[in-house]
């Protein structure tokens, strides 16, 4: 068979090439590239790219929710300046890879004008530098202090308190009931990791004694071997740098292992989608900051009326459950999606932004915005700060007590503040 | 080889390239961004076709090779400065060192115990990546602003999409060549016979261990080089690049395509890129089952891949006209 | 320091005969059928998330211990009808990329039926006994012991009954075995499911000590395949005691660096012993 093998290419050879250069011809032909300036009457095009599925499911599932209803509520009351938003969703799959290939498809192909991003802070600095030289504005609420500081840009904006807020409240409100020594846990990737840097300023500011740290891997199962190293003799407070799924296996693991009884956990962010039951034992032990609060209960009387708003439009009763399924959503910090969509309103009415040529217009006129407490800015009032285009608002600290969530303090958005990193008013566009 | 086939063959060899020259100008932002990406997930996945379709190891880590690749550029890039050329050389050092290093552990070993190892070297990669995050950057991993590029005498600039197009076009073009080349020369047909009879061509007096290493080495390279260009078109690298789920992609790419054929990685890319692009808004749910029901249809039924498949067609009524 | 190291190396030692029980379905499956399971952590997977199901419908954790691997072993027979039993004989290749598609399917069928969330299921035996000045849980402990006793009738049942023989006869030699009768065809078909059901079984006891995610299978596989190659494909006793080591290994490694690194120490080690005996430590030549 082998001897007889003839022209050796010819045949095959142009079924190849034809196959392939057809196929790239094809691809490119039958969608040729269709450029249109925007009308005034054009949709003003929004990409929501979610991480509806993977780790962050919870967030991302709440946050498309909340894209779309806040979305579904300015349509029926008119559109942003007379123009409706057309909305394109993606699901990023809590994948940086995948965020990315999505990102340039809402860009690119979809022609989005804003971008309103995930949960997610590796993403969010990943996609920073591609959003900047793509002339895409983003908006991120994942909560890691790098996506407005060096790692960000111009096109950034977070509708959102960081870590370091969450730290700076935790350090204002819990440090004073519990001892000094502290070690710390958290989750190997960009967020954990922020948290656990930005705790320690703020524990060691306070005079905190540090006795160790450690990152697991994300999905790592048993915390044995981290808790091993922590002897309880030594240490009043173990600082957890975890969401979700592996906060609630490091509590019940240290609460098996007896830890409990001698130290507080203080978390780095409200066990999203899961219940004070999940939690187990270990519940009452653990100190949380919160960017939002659960439990219509919590919330200060006058901006109730606001949340509740917000909680019809995407289905969620007042102790944050789902009324369709009854499971626990991500609601401390799914508003943020809904009200990035309304600084995307804001922003253009106050600018006059038609198209991408007016970003730095847009940019200008959300640099410093304050906004009340309303139906769009359910969460409560809080100001975008020029420098890093990071919004301070009041930041909340909670515990478990006798099975249901309480507020053990407000720190207010003026002590909240700290040095800006940057000054993205000074990058030109 | 005749003077006519060989012109015949340069004749279609040169429509495919005016094909790819004149595609960018075409094709909207998104399409070119897609297929410049498939130029580079092609010739990952060749590497793959490299030590498993001509040599008959089945490596299931590639990933490991073109996150090394990916990381030499980006690192020569961010602490040493060179230039997009620079960066490229790392790449291929890099990779050509690691891969023969793995390759000298690995390759002695029989079939079975070959994959796992891969594997387990993949997944131990991306551990240590995620890990060592002050050298990686871990999952947020690492951003390099590549301004210009020096030609000659002359600086491109590499704002252009088109621009950065061209020299993966370029660079693709001249790795893919130069690889059938290879096969084509008495070196690259041994390593074939090793593939074909392990036994035999030992026999025949050639030094098999040598042979796969050198073949594990350039497939491990040529998938390291690959991984160099991604930086070039996402001025960025991760952590995350190492995952296996990569080195799945690579197998699939090429069995879908056609293992052994050199041609069919790039169909398989392009083939499911594609279609997965295609699908992903309202299949998404269901894609990776799809795929895994095609791969084992295709294992099973097609085991030589589309490309495979049609060459076998065309050489059967060859053969039955002669 | 000395407490340390030995709290760790008890948990590597209750760690490993988990771990034994899940490498001990891949050795099965690999030794006789000569298949590379690579979606051998999805049914691990699918175990741990029947164990959830048990204990959030029918009300306790136990319900699955039966009923899991009994679940598992069905699907391992689908499995095995509609795509394994086709590649059998062919290379290495066909099956790991039909175990490859394999591990996509259920994969996501996992997400798509049971979600992307993670969720914890209550402690069996929620009860800590005091231990080297803290305490331990005793559910880890009956989940060793209870690896242990299924490992021992496992080998006894190959050892003293007609199908553990026929199994035995068939691995070592295919066509005597044929020759003499023996329905060759159902015992490959039965070591499948059974390393399938041992794989779920896995999943089950350790459901409850960290949370049940449809991906969880992908880590623990890694260490399977470590342990499975360390010992050898094939040998039942090399993987207990493969597994046992390179648990306490990593185990008291982690005392001292942290445990991904304790984990490419693992690694090592099995290189190590692969240079010294590259059949494995109990495998045969």
């Amino acid at each position: 068979m082998k001897g007889k093998k003839k022209g050796g290419w010819t045949r095959r050879d142009f079924v190849k090439t034809a196959a392939v250069g057809t196929g790239v011809m094809a691809a490119g032909i039958s969608f040729p590239a269709v450029i249109t300036r925007a009308g005034t009457k054009d949709p003003i095009r929004i990409g929501c790219l979610m991480d509806i599925t993977g780790a962050l499911y919870t967030f991302g599932i709440w946050g498309e929710r909340s894209t779309r209803a806040a979305v579904d509520r300015i349509n029926a009351q008119g559109g942003i300046n007379g123009r409706p938003i057309k909305l394109f969703v993606e699901d990023s799959a809590t994948n940086v890879q995948t965020a990315l290939r999505k990102l340039r498809k809402l860009i690119m192909e979809d022609r989005c004008d804003f971008i309103l991003g995930p949960c997610n802070s590796g993403i969010a600095i990943s996609a920073a530098p591609q959003v900047e030289s793509m002339d895409t504005i983003f908006f991120s609420w994942g909560t890691s202090a790098a996506i407005t500081g060096k790692k960000g840009n111009r096109y950034i904006f977070r509708g959102i308190n960081n870590v370091r807020h969450g730290t700076i409240a935790l350090g204002k409100v819990a440090l004073k009931h519990v001892g000094k020594r502290y070690y710390c846990l958290g989750a190997d990737y960009e967020w954990g990791r922020s948290l656990i840097a930005e705790f320690r300023k703020v524990i060691d500011a306070e005079g905190g004694e540090f006795k160790g740290e450690e990152f697991s891997p994300v999905g790592t199962e048993d915390f044995l071997p981290y808790l091993n190293k922590i002897n309880p003799k030594e240490v009043d407070i173990l600082v957890a740098g975890y969401f979700t799924a592996d906060l609630l296996k490091l509590a019940r693991q240290a609460s098996e292992k007896g830890l409990i009884k001698h130290m507080e956990i203080i978390g780095g962010a409200m066990p999203t989608g899961l219940t004070v039951e999940d939690l187990g034992p270990a519940a009452e032990h653990i100190w949380f900051t919160a960017y939002g609060l659960r439990r219509i209960a919590n919330i200060p009387e006058a901006y109730r009326p606001f949340n509740k708003v917000y909680r019809d439009a995407i289905g969620l009763d007042d102790e944050g459950r789902s009324i369709k399924d009854g499971k626990m959503a991500a609601v401390s910090y799914s508003w943020a999606a809904w009200e990035h969509v309304f600084w995307v309103k804001r922003g253009i009415e106050k600018s006059g932004w038609r198209s991408k040529d007016d970003n730095e217009k847009f940019m200008k006129a959300l640099e410093g915005m304050s906004v009340e407490a309303s139906v769009e800015f359910p969460q409560g009032p809080k100001t975008m700060r020029a420098q890093d285009h990071q919004v301070f608002t009041d930041q909340y600290v909670t515990k478990i007590e006798g099975g249901k969530f309480v507020v053990k303090g407000v720190v207010k958005a003026e002590d909240l503040m700290y040095e800006p990193e940057v000054d993205y008013t000074k990058q030109k566009i | 080889m005749s003077l006519k086939e060989r012109g015949k063959r340069w004749i279609l060899f040169g429509i495919l390239l005016a094909l790819l020259i004149v595609a960018p100008h075409v094709l909207d932002p998104y399409r070119r961004y897609i297929l410049t990406e498939l130029l580079m997930w092609g010739l990952f996945a060749l590497g793959f076709d490299i030590i498993f379709g001509k040599t008959g190891l089945l490596n299931f880590g590639m990933s490991s090779f073109f996150g090394m690749g990916s990381y030499g550029f980006v690192l020569a890039v961010y602490h040493l400065h060179v230039n997009l050329w620079g960066g490229l050389l790392a790449a291929i050092l890099v990779s050509l060192v690691f891969s023969i290093l793995v390759g000298l552990l690995i390759t002695r070993f029989a079939s079975h115990y070959f994959v796992v190892f891969t594997i387990v070297i993949s997944m131990i990669l991306f551990l240590l990546a995620m890990n060592l995050r002050e050298f990686t950057g871990g999952d947020e991993g690492i951003i390099i602003r590549l301004r210009t590029l020096p030609l000659g005498p002359w600086d491109v600039s590499l704002r252009s999409a088109i621009t950065k197009y061209y020299i993966i076009l370029g660079v693709v073009g001249t790795a893919f060549f130069l690889v059938l080349k290879f096969f084509d020369s008495p070196l690259g047909r041994a390593i074939v016979a090793v593939k074909e009879n392990e036994e035999r061509a030992k026999m025949i007096g050639y030094d098999t261990a040598r042979l796969k290493l050198i073949s594990f080495a350039l497939s491990g390279t040529v998938a390291g080089l690959a991984g160099g260009l991604y930086p070039i078109l996402n001025n960025n690298t991760n952590a995350e690049i190492f995952f296996w789920i990569l080195s799945g992609k690579a197998v699939l790419w090429s069995v879908v395509g056609g293992v052994g054929t050199l041609w069919g990685p790039f169909i398989g890319a392009g083939i499911l890129v594609y279609a997965e692009d295609l699908l992903s808004s309202w299949l998404i749910n269901i894609y990776p089952i799809l795929v895994g029901g095609l791969l084992i249809i295709i294992i099973l039924l097609a085991p030589k891949g589309i490309l495979g498949t049609i060459q076998s067609a065309l050489m059967e009524r060859a053969l039955q006209k002669s | 320091m000395f407490d340390l190291i030995l709290s760790q190396m008890i948990n590597g030692f209750v760690w490993g005969w988990i771990l034994a029980l899940i490498a001990i379905g891949l050795t099965l499956i690999f030794g006789q059928l000569e298949i590379v399971n690579v979606a051998h952590g999805a049914l691990y997977t699918i175990g741990a998330v029947g164990a959830y199901y048990c204990s959030t419908y029918l009300g306790h954790w136990g319900w699955a211990v039966p009923l899991s691997p009994l679940f598992l072993a069905l699907l391992g027979l689908i499995i095995y009808l509609t795509t394994i039993r086709f590649s059998l004989g062919k290379e290495v290749i066909v099956t790991v990329i039909i175990t490859y598609g394999l591990l996509f399917i259920l994969e996501q069928g996992t997400l798509l039926i049971y979600g992307g969330v993670p969720r914890m299921i209550p402690n069996p035996i929620p009860y800590s006994i005091p231990f080297i000045g803290g305490r331990y849980p005793v559910y880890r402990i009956f989940c060793a012991a209870f690896s242990a006793a299924v490992i021992v009738a496992l080998m006894v049942f190959l050892k003293k009954t007609r199908y553990g023989l026929w199994i035995r006869a068939t691995r070592q030699d295919y066509e005597t075995a044929l020759n003499m009768g023996i329905p060759v065809q159902r015992v490959y078909a039965f070591v499948f499911c059974l390393g399938s059901a041992l794989a779920g079984l896995g999943g089950v006891l350790a459901a409850p000590i960290s949370s049940v995610t449809f991906n969880m299978g992908n880590n623990i596989i890694i260490d399977a395949f470590i342990v499975v190659i360390m010992a050898g494909f094939g040998s039942i006793i090399g993987t207990v005691v493969a597994s046992l080591i390179i648990a306490m290994i990593i185990g008291v490694s982690a005392a001292f660096v942290n445990p991904v690194l304790a984990k490419v120490i693992g690694m090592a080690v099995m290189a190590a012993v692969l240079f010294v005996r590259p059949e494995g430590l109990f495998g045969e030549v």
